[in-house]
C-alpha cells in the first residue's frame, strides 16, 4: 500500500500545483522550441561506426592523408552515336567547369575528359613525346576544321589511354552489352584495347568529382545547388543525353533534403492520431491535450538535439515519430482512466486524483521498461545508437510528466463535458467478451497456434537448422568455407544477412507514394547507381593504405650541418633530401613490383572492376621513356611494366642504351629518376592523393568493386585479406604492412591537437581495408558483434527491472519469454528479407537498433497488462472471468487502439524514399503489432496457468 | 576515388625552362607610355632581351640556383618543403643562323640528380622549340615536346604560360595608373619545422624596392574560360620591370607573384636578373619560390656553342667532379 499511498500523494500535490507544472512545462517547450531548428542533422555515415574499429580507422586515415573521402560520379550517355561530336564534348567541358564550381569542390582531384590532367600518351609528328592536354583548357575551337582535328586527337589520345580510358569511357556492343577493356585475367593490353575499339562504340563517359568534408554542415545548400546543375543541363541536353548521378555526398544530402521535402506527411500523421483520439474519447480536448502532451515531450527532445548539438543522421527522425507512438499510448491510458473515473464521480478533481494514482506506477514502470531498452543500446559504441539511447531516454522520462501527470491536469482545467450513460463504445465491451470467451473456452489454443506459427516461421527462416548442424560440425565441417565461417561468426541464424548494401539501406529502389503521386515509384539515387554500377568498372571502393614495416628517418633539420658546411647528424640519424640516397619503399622496386602483381591480382577478380595507384604511374612513365624512339609509347604496351631487372632482360631491346649496349639500367635507380620526374613536374601535392612525397615510405592502392551484394561484399574483403596473408613474406611483400593495425594512435581529422583515437583489433591477423568496401565489412563486423549482443543486454535489463517492479521472478519470466517470441519473429523477418534479396529491409546494423528498443517499448503492453489484471483481481475476489473481461475492455482496448495510433505515426517513417526509417520502423512495428497481440491473447493464458502471486495472491 | 594517373608531361617540359625567365634586360625607358599596349610590349622585352651572349648560373661552393614548393596549407603540417637545386645555361647568340637560342638546364640534387635538358629555339616563329631530355638512370636521350600555357612550370603553382609563352598579345592592356611602390615583397617564410640548411640561404622580404614609381597595368587575357580574367601589374617606371603581379577571376585574387629584380650591374644599368620569384595560390596558400643567387650567374663567357650539346648533359656530374 505504500506505493499506492505516494501514488496518492504525488497525485495530490500535482493537482494542488496544477497551474505552476503547466505553466512550467509551456515555459521549458518554448524555451525548447529556440533550440530546434539548431538540430545538427549532418547524416555523416563517418560518425556511425567505432573509429577504433581498424576498417574505420584506415578509410579515416585514407581521408585525411590521401582525401577522396566525398566522390561523387556523374554519367553521360548519349542516345545516338558516340561520344565523339563536338556539342557533347562541349557540353562536358561546360559542365565539368560548373561542377569544379560547386561548393566545396576538390577541383584537383576531379577527373573526366575535360581534367588537365588528362593527357596524351603519344609521339607528335617529329617524333617527340606528346603530352599534350586531350580537351583544350578553354574547350573546342570554333573553327570547324579545328574542332575535327581536336576530336581526332582526343579520340586517338583516349584510346591508348591504359590508366583512364578503362576508368572513364563505357563502351556498348550493338547489342547494348557493356564492352570490356580489360581482359579475363584483369590485364590491359593492346589486343584487349583494339577488340573493343573495333566492335565498340563509346556510348558513355563520366566525370569524378570530389568535396571536402565542410560539404557535410551544409548538405541541403549543396544538394540544391547540385541538383540545380544537373537539372539545368538536362532540361538543355536531356533529348540527346541520358545524366545519371551518384555518390556519397550526393546520396547523404538527398536523405536530409528528402526528409525535408516529406515533413507534410509527419502532418498528416498527427492528423491520423488526432481522429483516433477524438473518436476514441469522444471530446476534442481528450484528443487534442493528449496530443499535446506528447508533442511537448517531442518538442523538449528536439530542442535537447539542438542544444547539445549531437551529430544526428536521418534515422533520428525515427525518434520524435517513436516518441508518439509510445507517448499516446501512455496518454491514453490515463485519459481513458481519467474519463471513466469522471463518468463514476462526475467531480474532475477527484477524476483527475484517481487517474494519476492508479495509473502513474504502471506507466513509470512501463516507461521504467521502455528506457530499459535505450539504456542498453547507450552502451554500444555507435553514435547513432547512443543518439537514439540518450534522446530516446530522456524523451520517454519526460512522458510521466507531460502524459500521465500532465493531461488530467488539463482535463481538470478545462473538463468535457460527459453525458449521462457515456461509458465506452460498445466494440470495446464486445471484445473484451470476444477475447475473455476465446481464452476461457476451447479455442485457447487459437493464440497458442499462433505463437508456435511465428515461432516455426522466424525460425525456418532464420535457418537455424543449419546454423546449428555448422556449429556442431567441428573441425571436420570447417573444409566448407560457410561452415566455417558460421562457427568463427557464431551465425547460428545464417539465413539472416547482417552484412549491409548501402545504398539500398539508404534508399529504396521504388516507393509507393511516388507511384501514387507522380505515377513513377522509381528511387533515382538507386536507379542510377543501378545503372551506373553497369556502366562503370566498379561503384565502391577499396583502399589499401600501404606502409613500410621499418619507417624512415626523420628529415634533417637545420642542425645537421655545422656553418662550416660539414654534416654534424649523420644520414645513420636524419634524411638530407638533396644528399642522401633515397629513402622509403615506394623508392624499392621490389616493392613496387610486389604491388603491382598485387593489382594485377585485384583486377582479375570477378569482384573487382578496376584499380589504380601510383604503380600506375611508375608503369605508365616507364612505357613511355622506353619505346623506341619515335614510336608510340602505347605500341610497346609489354613496357608498361615495373622496371625490374627480369623485366628489363625480357625487353632489352627497349632498355640498351645505344651508346652503350652494355648497360642495362639499374632498377631502383630507375624508380628514383621516374619518382624525381614525377614529383618535379605535378604541382605540390597532386600526387599526394596516391603516394606521400614526403617520406615516399607509404601510398595507396585503390580498387573499385563492382557488386554492392551483402555475401559478395564480404567474400571479396576476405579474398584480399587471404592474397595480402599468403603473400607476406614475398619479396617486396614483405617489407610492407597493409592498413591499419590494432594499438595504432590515429587522429581523427588533420586538425592541431586533434582528438585521437586508439584502434582495437578485432580481426587480428587479418589486413584492414578502407574505402567503402572496408566500411561494408566494418559495418558487417559491428553487426556480428551486435546482433545478439545488444538484444541480450536489453532483455537481462528487462527482465531485471520487471522482476523488481513486480516482486515476481515468474512475471518477469513470462514478460520476457512474450518478448523473446517477438525477437525471434524480427529474426524471421530478417531472413525473410534476405531470402528475397530486400537487401533495404535486412538485418543490418541500422536495423539491428530496433531488436533493443522494441524489446524495451513492446514489454510496456504487458506491463500494464499484468497490473490491470491485478487491479481487477483484487477488485473482483480473485474472480478470473470478470477481472479479464474487464482488463480487455479497458487496458486491452486502449492497447489496440494504440495499435492505430502506431500505424498512423510510422506513416511518416514508411512512405518517404528512405529505406532506412522504413526498415526500422517496419521491424519496430512488426514487433509492437505482435506485442499488442501478445499482451492481449497469449499474457493472459500464460498468467492462468502460471498463476503468479503478484496477480492472485491475496495482498 | 579516381585516379590522377594522368601522365601529363615530363620533367623536361619545365625544367628547361628554368633559365629562361632567369635572366633579362630592360631597354632604357625612353618617356611615359601612350598606351597600355606599348607598356605591355616594354615589360616583356624587358623581361626577355637576349643582348646576352649568354649566361650561366651555376653552383659556387654552396651557393646554388634552387626550387622551393610548399603544399596547400591543409596539407602542410609536418611536410617540409620541397627543394630542387639546378644550373642553367643560356646561349643567346649560337653560331647557327637558324637558331635563336640554346638553353640548358641540369638537376644538381635530389632523386632526379642529373636529368638534364636541352630546348632550342629557331628563328622561324612558326618552327616549334625541340626540347631534348637526358635521363641519367636509363642513360637516354628522349625528344619531348613543348608544354602550353596552362602546364604548370616545374612543380611550382606558376604556370609555363605565365614565364615563357604568353604573349602581350594575348591580352588586352590597359594602362589604369600611376603608383609609388610602398610595399616590400613578400618571400616564402618558414616555421622552425620547415627549415633546413637550405632554407637557410634563402633570400627573405625585399623592401628595396620601396618608392619606386611604377605603372598599374591592367591585362585582360583573350583565351576564353580561362584560369584568370585580368591581372593587374606593378612596373618599374624606368626599367620595365614587373614586381607584382595579381591575378584576378571573378572579381577575387586567385595568385600573386612578385619578381625582386635586380641590376647585373652591366654597363646598361637596366639589365637585371629576378633574384627571386614568389608566388602565392591565394585559394590554397600553395606557394613556390624560385632563388637565382648572383654570385652563381656568369655573364657572357667564352663558351663554346658545342658545348650547348647532348654529351654535355650526358657527363654534366661526371665534369663537375660530382
Amino acid at each position: 500500500m505504500g506505493g499506492r499511498q505516494y501514488a496518492l500523494g504525488y497525485a495530490l500535490f500535482m493537482l494542488r500545483h496544477r497551474r505552476v507544472v503547466i505553466a512550467l512545462l509551456c515555459v521549458f517547450s518554448l524555451v525548447a522550441v529556440f533550440y530546434v531548428p539548431q538540430v545538427n542533422l549532418r547524416n555523416d555515415p563517418d560518425s556511425l561506426l567505432p573509429l577504433s574499429n581498424r576498417y574505420v580507422a584506415t578509410n579515416l586515415y585514407a581521408d585525411n592523408h590521401y582525401g577522396m573521402g566525398n566522390l561523387m560520379v556523374w554519367g553521360f550517355k548519349v542516345k545516338e552515336g558516340d561520344i565523339y561530336q563536338p556539342w557533347f564534348i562541349d557540353m562536358l567541358v561546360r559542365f565539368y567547369r560548373d561542377a569544379s564550381e560547386l561548393d566545396y569542390a576538390n577541383v584537383s582531384n576531379f577527373a573526366g575528359l575535360p581534367s588537365p590532367k588528362l593527357r596524351n600518351i603519344g609521339v607528335d609528328a617529329d617524333g617527340a613525346l606528346d603530352f599534350g592536354r586531350l580537351v583544350p583548357a578553354n574547350g573546342l575551337s570554333k573553327d570547324e576544321a579545328e574542332i575535327k582535328s581536336q576530336i581526332e586527337y582526343l579520340r586517338a589520345g583516349l584510346q591508348r589511354h591504359f590508366v583512364l580510358e578503362p576508368l572513364l569511357l563505357y563502351y556498348e556492343d550493338p547489342d547494348g552489352r557493356k564492352c570490356e577493356l580489360l581482359d579475363g585475367d584483369g590485364h590491359i593490353n593492346n589486343d584487349s584495347v583494339a577488340r573493343v575499339h573495333e566492335r565498340c562504340t563509346a556510348k558513355g563517359t563520366f566525370i569524378i568529382g570530389d568535396f571536402s568534408n565542410e560539404l557535410k554542415e551544409h548538405s541541403l545548400t549543396w544538394i540544391h545547388d547540385s541538383d540545380a546543375l544537373l537539372e539545368r543541363y538536362q532540361a538543355e541536353y536531356g533529348d540527346r543525353v541520358e545524366f545519371l548521378v551518384s555518390g556519397e555526398p550526393y546520396f547523404l544530402a538527398t536523405m536530409i533534403k528528402e526528409l525535408q521535402d516529406k515533413a507534410w506527411l509527419f502532418a498528416i500523421s498527427l492528423a491520423i492520431v488526432l481522429f483516433v483520439l477524438r473518436y476514441q474519447f469522444k471530446h476534442w480536448s481528450c484528443a487534442v491535450f493528449p496530443l499535446l502532451g506528447v508533442g511537448m515531450t517531442i518538442v523538449l527532445t528536439l530542442g535537447l538535439m539542438g542544444f547539445t548539438q549531437f551529430r544526428l543522421t536521418t534515422m533520428m527522425a525515427l525518434t520524435p515519430m517513436l516518441l508518439l507512438a509510445i507517448g499516446i499510448g501512455h496518454a491514453m491510458q490515463i485519459t481513458r482512466r481519467f474519463m471513466q473515473e469522471l463518468c463514476s464521480s462526475g467531480d474532475p478533481e477527484t477524476a483527475a486524483v484517481q487517474a494519476i494514482q492508479h495509473t502513474i506506477v504502471p506507466a513509470a514502470l512501463s516507461i521504467g521498461t521502455d528506457l530499459h531498452g535505450f539504456f542498453a543500446i547507450s552502451f554500444v559504441d555507435i553514435s547513432f545508437y547512443k543518439a537514439y539511447a540518450y534522446f530516446g531516454i530522456f524523451g520517454m522520462a519526460t512522458l510521466i510528466l507531460t502524459t500521465t501527470t500532465l493531461i488530467p491536469l488539463l482535463l481538470v482545467s478545462f473538463p468535457p463535458h460527459v453525458g449521462s450513460g457515456e461509458r465506452e463504445w460498445g466494440w470495446e465491451s464486445g471484445l473484451a467478451r470476444f477475447v475473455t470467451r476465446l481464452l476461457t473456452g476451447g479455442w485457447k489454443w487459437v493464440p497458442v497456434a499462433l505463437v508456435v506459427a511465428v515461432i516455426g516461421v522466424s525460425l525456418h527462416y532464420a535457418e537455424i537448422t543449419r546454423g546449428v548442424e555448422a556449429l556442431m560440425a567441428g573441425n571436420e565441417g570447417r573444409a566448407d568455407p560457410e561452415v566455417a565461417r558460421i562457427q568463427d561468426e557464431f551465425d547460428i541464424m545464417p539465413g539472416v544477412e547482417k552484412g549491409i548494401d548501402y545504398p539500398r539501406a539508404a534508399f529504396k529502389d521504388h516507393y509507393l507514394l511516388g507511384e501514387l503521386l507522380y505515377g513513377d515509384g522509381r528511387v533515382r539515387p538507386i536507379a542510377d547507381l543501378n545503372e551506373l554500377s553497369a556502366m562503370m568498372p566498379g561503384v565502391i571502393t577499396a583502399n589499401l593504405i600501404v606502409r613500410s614495416r621499418t619507417g624512415t628517418l626523420p628529415p634533417c633539420g637545420v642542425d645537421a650541418w655545422s656553418k662550416e658546411g660539414k654534416r654534424v647528424i649523420g644520414p645513420d640519424s636524419c634524411f638530407d633530401e638533396q644528399e642522401d640516397p633515397p629513402q622509403g619503399i615506394f623508392n624499392d622496386v621490389q616493392v613496387l613490383s610486389a604491388l603491382s602483381e598485387m593489382e594485377d591480382w585485384l583486377r582479375s577478380r570477378s569482384d573487382i572492376g578496376f584499380t589504380t595507384s601510383y604503380v600506375q604511374f611508375i608503369k605508365t612513365l616507364n612505357m613511355v621513356l622506353n619505346a623506341p624512339a619515335g614510336q608510340p609509347p602505347t605500341r610497346h604496351a609489354n613496357l608498361y611494366a615495373i622496371p625490374t631487372f627480369e623485366h628489363m632482360h625480357a625487353n632489352m631491346y627497349a632498355y640498351q642504351a645505344s651508346s652503350d649496349p652494355d648497360h642495362m639500367p639499374d632498377p631502383d635507380r630507375t624508380i628514383e629518376l621516374y619518382n624525381g620526374m614525377l614529383a618535379a613536374n605535378a604541382g605540390a601535392g597532386e600526387l599526394d592523393s596516391f603516394v606521400n612525397t614526403q617520406t615516399w615510405d607509404e601510398g595507396i592502392i585503390v580498387a573499385f568493386a563492382n557488386t554492392l551484394h551483402p555475401v559478395k561484399t564480404h567474400r571479396t574483403v576476405r579474398e584480399i585479406q587471404a592474397y595480402i596473408a599468403e603473400h607476406k613474406s614475398d619479396p617486396g611483400m614483405a617489407k610492407v604492412r597493409i592498413g591499419i593495425e590494432g594499438g595504432e594512435h590515429i587522429p581523427v581529422d588533420n586538425s592541431p591537437g586533434a582528438r585521437v583515437v586508439v584502434t582495437n583489433d578485432t580481426i587480428p591477423g587479418k589486413a584492414s581495408i578502407g574505402g567503402f568496401l572496408g566500411v561494408t565489412e566494418a559495418t558487417r563486423d559491428v553487426a556480428f558483434k551486435e546482433w545478439l549482443n545488444a538484444p541480450a543486454m536489453t532483455s537481462v535489463t528487462v527482465f531485471l527491472m520487471t522482476a523488481a517492479m513486480f516482486r515476481s521472478w515468474l512475471v518477469a519470466i513470462v514478460l520476457i519469454g512474450l518478448c523473446f517470441v517477438t525477437l525471434l519473429s524480427q529474426y524471421g523477418l530478417g531472413g525473410y528479407m534476405s531470402s528475397i534479396e530486400e537487401w533495404s529491409g535486412n538485418l543490418a546494423f541500422h536495423v539491428q537498433v530496433a531488436l533493443s528498443i522494441a524489446m524495451g517499448l513492446g514489454v510496456d503492453y504487458a506491463v500494464y497488462m499484468v497490473s490491470r489484471l491485478r487491479e481487477e483481481m483484487q477488485a473482483n475476489q480473485h474472480h478470473w472471468a470478470v477481472s479479464l473481461r474487464n482488463t480487455v475492455s479497458s487496458t486491452g482496448s486502449a492497447i489496440v487502439i494504440s495499435v492505430f495510433v502506431l500505424l498512423g505515426s510510422i506513416i511518416p517513417l514508411m512512405n518517404t524514399e528512405m529505406a532506412n526509417l522504413w526498415s526500422v520502423s517496419l521491424y519496430i512495428a512488426e514487433a509492437l503489432v505482435l506485442d499488442v497481440l501478445l499482451a492481449l491473447l497469449f499474457l493472459p493464458l500464460l498468467v492462468w496457468w502460471l498463476k503468479p502471486k503478484f496477480v492472485f495472491g491475496r495482498n | 576515388m579516381t585516379s590522377d594517373i594522368f601522365f601529363s608531361k615530363v620533367t623536361a617540359c619545365a625544367l628547361v625552362f628554368l633559365g629562361e625567365c632567369t635572366f633579362g634586360c630592360a631597354c632604357a625607358a625612353a618617356g611615359t607610355p601612350i598606351t597600355g599596349d606599348e607598356l605591355a610590349h616594354k615589360v616583356y622585352f624587358a623581361s626577355h632581351n637576349e643582348s646576352l651572349r649568354n649566361a650561366v648560373s651555376k653552383r659556387t661552393d654552396d651557393t646554388v640556383a634552387m626550387v622551393v614548393n610548399r603544399v596547400p596549407i591543409a596539407m602542410r603540417d609536418g611536410r617540409k618543403p620541397h627543394i630542387q637545386t639546378f644550373d642553367t645555361y643560356i646561349n643567346n647568340q649560337p653560331a647557327d643562323q637558324t637558331v635563336d637560342s640554346m638553353q640548358m638546364a641540369i638537376l644538381t640534387s635530389g632523386k632526379a640528380k642529373g636529368t638534364g635538358i636541352l630546348v632550342t629555339r629557331f628563328l622561324d616563329a612558326e618552327r616549334g622549340a625541340t626540347l631534348a631530355m637526358w635521363l641519367p638512370a636509363l642513360r637516354k636521350m628522349r625528344q619531348i615536346n613543348e608544354p602550353s600555357h596552362e602546364d604548370v612550370w616545374f612543380g611550382t603553382n606558376l604556370t609555363y604560360g605565365e614565364l615563357v609563352l604568353r604573349k602581350p598579345e594575348d591580352e588586352t592592356h590597359e594602362l589604369i595608373g600611376e603608383a609609388t611602390f610602398e610595399d616590400c615583397l613578400p618571400a616564402m617564410v618558414f616555421q622552425e619545422w620547415e627549415r633546413n640548411r637550405y632554407t637557410e640561404l634563402l633570400p627573405g622580404e625585399q623592401c628595396g624596392h620601396r618608392g619606386t614609381p611604377v605603372y598599374l597595368l591592367k591585362s585582360t587575357t583573350k583565351f576564353v574560360n580561362w584560369w584568370y580574367d585580368y591581372h593587374v601589374t606593378e612596373i618599374d617606371r624606368q626599367t620595365y620591370w614587373p614586381y607584382r603581379t595579381v591575378y584576378f577571376k571573378n572579381g577575387e585574387k586567385v595568385k600573386t607573384v612578385v619578381v625582386d629584380w635586380q641590376s647585373l650591374e652591366q654597363p646598361d644599368p637596366a639589365l637585371g636578373y629576378p633574384r627571386f620569384i614568389y608566388a602565392l595560390s591565394h585559394d590554397d596558400g600553395r606557394d613556390s619560390l624560385v632563388f637565382v643567387p648572383r654570385a652563381t650567374i656568369s655573364l657572357n663567357t667564352d663558351t663554346a656553342d658545342d658545348y650547348w650539346s647532348v654529351d654535355t648533359l650526358r657527363d654534366y656530374l661526371k665534369n663537375q667532379g660530382d
